[in-house]
């Protein structure tokens, strides 16, 4: 089972809730939208490439 | 039982980080609930595919034909895909796409039912 998965995906929000946290205490709005955004890429990258997967296995699995 | 006690586990670690998350990151923590319930499925199915051959070894034992086992596998998974999807889209509380998926999926398991269906009248047909 692919746990590292989970892990990487929480660190990367913790990350960059942190970051988001401090760009906007300094006062840089849209640096902290810049690295929500840049976040949500990088793990929804994963993500799809994880449901791809998961896809192809049930398809082969059932004869789709 | 060690594959029930993983799952509960993996389970749990995941709606935790979820709600840590998600206080912070909504859309992060919405990534991570896909990615627990994909990682869990994938276990799931790893198991799930000795039931499969199981019952392909008993259809075949039974004379049954895969034309008629095939369209029920078949049905089976995209109800697996449809659920997943529309539960997901449920809890980031979008209903409309996740009834949208609903129907889709409906269909989509009636389309692949059709030949089934066209057994069930021919031998109806052959019957009277």
């Amino acid at each position: 089972m692919n746990i590292e998965l989970i892990f990487k995906i929480a660190a990367v929000g913790i990350v960059v809730a942190v970051l988001n946290i401090l760009l906007k205490n300094s006062g840089r709005e849209e640096q902290a939208l810049m690295t929500t955004i840049a976040g949500l890429v990088v793990v929804l990258i994963v993500v799809v490439q994880e449901i791809y997967d998961l896809f192809e296995l049930i398809r082969s699995l059932f004869g789709l | 039982m060690a594959f029930i006690v993983k799952v509960i586990a993996v389970a749990v670690v995941g709606t935790f980080l979820c709600i840590i998350v998600g206080k912070y990151q909504p859309e992060l923590a919405l990534a991570l609930a896909i990615v627990t319930g994909v990682t869990l499925l994938v276990y799931a199915m790893g198991v799930f595919s000795g039931v499969i051959d199981l019952i392909k070894e008993i259809a075949e034992k039974a004379g049954i034909s895969s034309a008629i086992l095939g369209p029920l596998l078949k049905t089976t998974a995209i109800a697996i895909m449809t659920r997943l999807t529309s539960d997901i889209c449920q809890d980031a509380g979008r209903g409309a796409i996740a009834t949208a998926v609903d129907m889709a999926g409906t269909a989509a398991a009636l389309y692949v039912a059709m030949p089934l269906l066209r057994t069930v009248f021919q031998m109806i047909e052959e019957l009277i």
